[in-house]
């Protein structure tokens, strides 16, 4: 027979209880026509189905409370940053905050639009995100299989020295890399600097970690079943797998998006045209007056018009991301 | 019956082994091996040789010899791994807890699925600077948290709080920010385990809490192993909440009072003292190795996949 | 550098042509050294004709993007030299703040990818001078064909005509040579309640005795509300190193060992600003709620003086009252000492030949008489040039009743330049400078606000500054 995973154990009152179901006097039992005696009243089978509506009830109205209250929480700061956007400096610096904006201005949208190079930006931001995230889903898929089903010599090993690279601050590498780029002479042209924006970070050690839970869960038969079916591993990888780990790999995929569009510290030190920039650096170097003071309301009102379209391809994506997928496939 | 398929792993491995050499093995050994040099300049790359005082410097047990005076550098030892070890502690824990249980409450609900997941993730496309200012207002002088708690004036994270105030808000702040992530892995999470298990719950007349220990935990243990993981080594790291929520080293100018160890380390790269910041790394770099080791080893009994 | 003092021609007419002969106090105790401005020997002059130089330059600067001023005239003055030299372009690089440009550049530096000329500072500059990575620009200023005074398209007056407290600041490094021009300069100045102070009857006071005694009768009148402050110096380190200027304390010395301001006459003086903070006489950024710029308490009336960068003038200017202009206090009116700031222009050893002599050309062209005044009109900060007081256009700016910001802008100006000139210093810049600086900002907030004794706070100012090694 297969390996045996790792088994869950069963407490001895479930182990008991298992075996009561097994007897003969418990087939016997007809649940329709018992009564059932609780503290010496008597209740029926309807009574108790009554009780336990209420208690899912109650549980229901709780959940949504919880929820309700967590998600004003969360809500709260994205909603001052749409009403920022919408304020003059002056409101917004004022020591006396307002929850809504005294005077609504529109005009700091128009103003974003007419001042950076909006166009430009959104898309040097669109080409590095999306090559960025295409081949970071790659290069994890890829790395993920291997240690998760890939059985090979110092794979814990490997392992273990990949997560240990995410111990150490980033701040620290980035000299390094820079002048490693600068090496390869990709800083003076429009493809190199692209490139060096997008090639170094196609690995990211966290995603792959997070895959590989992903697909050690999908159960080893399946593997196992493939390979008694003569598929390969490539096939095994792609028509098994990846479909399997889809919400994974679809959160994966918009979670490095995101933070490729959110990135500025390397992309600002490597583009060093203004042509060259992303959106990130566009937001903060556009909107400082003469004496280095942010104007709040229009990088607000920036952040808003940038911020939006990642929160519609959440949206988008989500039903992706939340469809369950069964395990049917197992048992057929 | 399974065969070694070293040669084939290797292949599949190939891009990330070569792209981690080029830009992470190569810029971390590079890097580590600066703390080792003495006087180091970070302009021209050069240095006055091999030494081990750069650790001693950072953790105020080396001296800097001027004029006479020797002057201990207490900044690390003193604020930056005391807060660093709170929010390690404190906000990992909780926020893992916390979004465990809005992943389940947002997976059971009837109605109003679909917006309250949309909702729940919008901390994580919301600016940062944004919610740097938001949490700023709350925690004002005269702001909504002092007016919950009645001690209007009291400051929170502003000239004269005391560094435990400070520091619940900069707790309050990180947990907020981490709760999308966590939420959303562990929402896919959640998708992919079988019905079939909460209906044989169901038929069993288990409670929901029985339901929420023995069989949800469980079945999503590798996700949150994955999050315990990661989280910790982040929350080992932190350093853009304290930008975002204080603005600077401390609740009042030339205060260092809510340094941690990586804002520290950020700073020596400024100033050009490189040579401390990667002393300071490379030691907090033992610390969550070995806390990391440490998780593992408690975590393999209680792990299935 | 000669401490040689030269007494300025009395005559300060209405618009005072500013032939500033007067050399600032530097806190450096050095010995007389060489000429900074003598052509270095591997100078090779400039030989050809000038339009026929072509390149393309980086030009890596802080002007904030969009419609700001500073971006304005910067992109302006690009398109006119371009149109004068056509075999050159410009290409502005922003960069979002000083600290930006400055970690930016310390990047480039080792990686070799440094443009042909940035913005900087000239404690940045000592920084990347450690690395050897800075043009020395002496033989280009007495060069023949492109020097300054030279009658070519960029129409940039001689080397007297630049504001010499400013030039001089580019020579202060520990190399011989000059390292940094000014590209545009501020000062400070008090900007002051006039309504109020008409009302009252009070004097602006010129010296800090004359402005305590002043705070004293403020808080001691019963008609002021109870949340005003009379004074706010909105920058803690500037009040730091100009009260030691004004009061001959050390501060800091271009030679080892570096950081002198540990020592008692500092932190007497310290102690005694501590006491007239807790008397409510006075406040600054740092120990404010909220670091609130001194300009924003001002315009709200919490305070009656302020103290700001000329920079910032725009921020001090509101329609509730009539906003004065006043000089900063003093210790000794004879002996006036006020802070030069602002940023200057350097160049960068690795370009080519061709885009150092392009570099050169444009930074003549952009800090002329003409261009210069046009930038301070623009932005309140001061023109580098003194010949800029003379154009047509200086004096239709200055004398048209301009209101508003504008018209605060024109009197500071005007201010600064009849009354400035021979107060201005600056400060030894050294790799290590600008942490000093810095430090002892943090260290006199700590001591006002009471985080820290002024023991204590000196201890830990000096313990960062002891860390950051020579070069």
């Amino acid at each position: 027979m297969a390996k045996k995973q790792k088994e869950y154990k069963p407490s001895r009152r479930e182990l008991a209880y298992e075996e009561h179901r097994k007897s003969p006097e418990y087939a016997a039992i007809d649940t329709k026509s018992m009564t059932l005696v609780i503290r010496e009243n008597e209740t029926t089978v309807a009574a108790l189905e009554k009780a336990q509506k209420t208690a899912k009830v109650l549980s229901l109205v709780l959940t949504y409370l919880f929820l309700g209250f967590m998600a004003l929480i969360v809500i709260f700061p994205f909603y001052w940053m749409i009403i920022t956007s919408l304020k003059s400096t002056t409101e917004i610096r004022a020591s006396q905050q307002t929850f809504f904006p005294q005077a609504v201005l529109w005009s700091n949208y128009v103003k974003v639009f007419q001042s950076f190079d909006f166009v430009t930006y959104l898309r040097n931001t669109l080409i590095v995100g999306i090559i960025s995230t295409i081949g970071t889903l790659i290069t994890t898929i890829f790395a993920a299989f291997a240690f998760a089903r890939l059985e090979f010599k110092g794979r814990d090993f490997l392992f273990a020295v990949l997560l240990a690279t995410m111990m150490i601050p980033g701040e620290m590498m980035v000299i390094t890399n820079y002048i490693t780029v600068a090496n390869f002479g990709w800083l003076g042209n429009v493809v190199g600097v692209f490139t060096s924006m997008i090639v170094p970070f196609w690995v990211s050690v966290f995603y792959i970690y997070l895959l590989r839970q992903n697909f050690k869960q999908i159960p080893n038969e399946l593997y196992l079943a493939a390979k008694v079916d003569g598929k390969s591993d490539w096939s095994y990888l792609w028509q098994v797998m990846v479909p399997l780990g889809s919400p994974t790999i679809i959160s994966i995929f918009i979670l490095k998006l995101m933070g490729s569009w959110n990135s500025y510290v390397w992309p600002n030190l490597v583009a060093n045209k203004q042509e060259w920039r992303l959106i990130t650096n566009g937001l903060r170097s556009s909107f400082t007056s003469t004496s280095g003071e942010p104007e709040y309301g229009l990088q607000m009102a920036a952040t808003v018009l940038v911020t939006v379209p990642l929160l519609l391809l959440f949206i988008f994506f989500r039903k992706y991301i939340m469809k369950g997928v069964g395990r049917a496939g197992i048992k057929g | 019956m399974i065969k070694k398929n070293n040669w084939k792993a290797w292949l599949y491995l190939g891009p990330v082994i070569i792209l981690m050499a080029v830009f992470t093995f190569y810029p971390l050994i590079s890097t580590i091996g600066i703390a080792f040099l003495k006087d180091y300049n970070y302009l021209t790359q050069s240095s006055k040789g091999f030494t081990f005082e750069n650790f001693g410097v950072v953790l105020g047990l080396v001296g800097t010899e001027y004029q006479g005076t020797t002057y201990y550098m207490t900044d690390v030892v003193k604020y930056a791994i005391p807060n660093t070890l709170i929010i390690v502690f404190v906000t990992v824990p909780l926020s893992t807890i916390i979004s465990l249980l809005i992943a389940v409450g947002l997976n059971s609900i009837p109605w109003f699925k679909k917006i309250m997941q949309t909702i729940f993730f919008i901390p994580y496309v919301t600016n940062a600077i944004a919610v740097g200012m938001v949490f700023a207002v709350l925690f004002d002088y005269q702001g909504i948290i002092n007016f919950i708690t009645g001690q209007m004036g009291t400051p929170w994270i502003d000239l004269g709080a005391s560094q435990t105030r400070a520091m619940i808000a900069l707790c309050v702040y990180i947990i907020w920010h981490a709760l999308p992530f966590k939420i959303l892995i562990f929402l896919s999470g959640l998708a992919g385990i079988d019905k079939q298990y909460y209906d044989a719950a169901k038929i069993d007349c288990a409670s929901k809490f029985r339901t929420l220990t023995k069989i949800t935990v469980p079945l999503l243990s590798p996700q949150i192993l994955y999050v315990l993981i990661t989280s910790f080594i982040g929350s080992f790291k932190e350093y853009t909440a304290v930008v975002g929520l204080i603005g600077r080293q401390g609740t009042s100018a030339g205060s260092k009072n809510m340094y941690t160890v990586v804002y520290y380390i950020y700073d020596t790269i400024g100033n050009n003292q490189v040579q401390y910041g990667s002393a300071a790394a490379v030691l907090l770099f033992l610390v969550i190795l070995a806390f990391t080791a440490l998780q593992f080893w408690v975590s393999k009994k209680r792990v299935y996949y | 550098m000669n401490k040689i003092k030269k007494l300025i021609p009395a005559s300060v007419l209405l618009l005072g042509a500013l032939v500033g002969c007067a050399k600032p106090t530097s806190s450096s105790s050095s010995a007389p050294r060489e000429d900074p401005y003598k052509v270095p020997s591997d100078y090779v002059p400039f030989a050809g004709n000038i339009q026929d130089i072509e390149a393309t330059i980086d030009f890596w600067e802080t002007f904030g993007g969009g419609t700001a001023p500073n971006a304005t005239f910067a992109n302006a003055i690009v398109a006119e030299f371009q149109k004068r030299f056509p075999k050159i372009t410009v290409n502005l690089v922003n960069h979002n703040s000083y600290p930006a440009i400055y970690s930016d550049l310390s990047n480039a530096i080792p990686a070799g990818t440094t443009p042909t000329m940035a913005i900087c500072y000239p404690d940045h500059v000592a920084s990347y001078m450690s690395a050897g990575a800075v043009e020395n620009l002496a033989g280009y200023m007495a060069d023949p064909v492109i020097g300054l005074g030279v009658d070519d398209k960029t129409e940039a007056k001689t080397k007297d005509d630049f504001i010499k407290a400013y030039l001089d600041e580019g020579v202060e490094y520990k190399q011989n040579g000059v390292y940094s021009l000014p590209y545009s300069k501020s000062t400070e100045v008090m900007f002051y309640n006039k309504t109020i102070f008409d009302a009252k009857g009070w004097q602006v006071p010129t010296t800090w005795d004359e402005l305590w005694d002043l705070c004293k009768t403020i808080k001691e009148d019963p008609t002021t509300p109870a949340g005003v402050t009379p004074l706010g110096y909105d920058s803690d380190d500037n009040l730091f190193i100009t009260y030691c200027q004004q009061a001959g304390i050390a501060y800091t010395d271009i030679n080892n060992p570096h950081y002198l301001f540990n020592n008692d006459k500092a932190k007497a003086f310290v102690t005694n600003f501590k006491e007239k903070y807790d008397k409510g006489y006075f406040l600054t950024k740092g120990s404010s709620a909220n670091s609130s710029y001194t300009s924003t308490q001002f315009t709200n009336q919490t305070l009656y003086m302020t103290v700001g960068s000329t920079g910032g003038t725009s921020y001090n200017y509101t329609d509730q009252f009539s906003v004065g202009v006043a000089g900063i206090p003093q210790v000794d009116t004879n002996s006036p000492k006020v802070i030069q700031q602002g940023p200057s222009v350097c160049i960068f050893k690795r370009a080519t030949t061709a885009q150092k002599q392009a570099a050169w050309l444009f930074y003549k062209f952009i800090t002329n008489s003409a261009n210069s005044g046009l930038l301070a009109s623009m932005t309140g900060y001061s023109p580098v040039r003194a010949s800029s007081y003379e154009t047509d256009f200086w004096k239709d700016f200055t004398g048209s009743s301009a209101t508003g910001a504008a018209g605060l802008t024109v009197s500071v100006l005007d201010y600064v330049a009849k009354n400035y000139s021979n107060a201005f210093y600056t400060s030894p810049a050294f790799k290590g400078s600008s942490v000093a600086r810095t430090e002892v900002g943090g260290l006199f907030s700590s001591v006002l606000l009471g985080t820290k004794t002024v023991e204590v706070a000196f201890q830990d100012a000096m313990s960062a500054c002891a860390l950051i090694k020579d070069e």
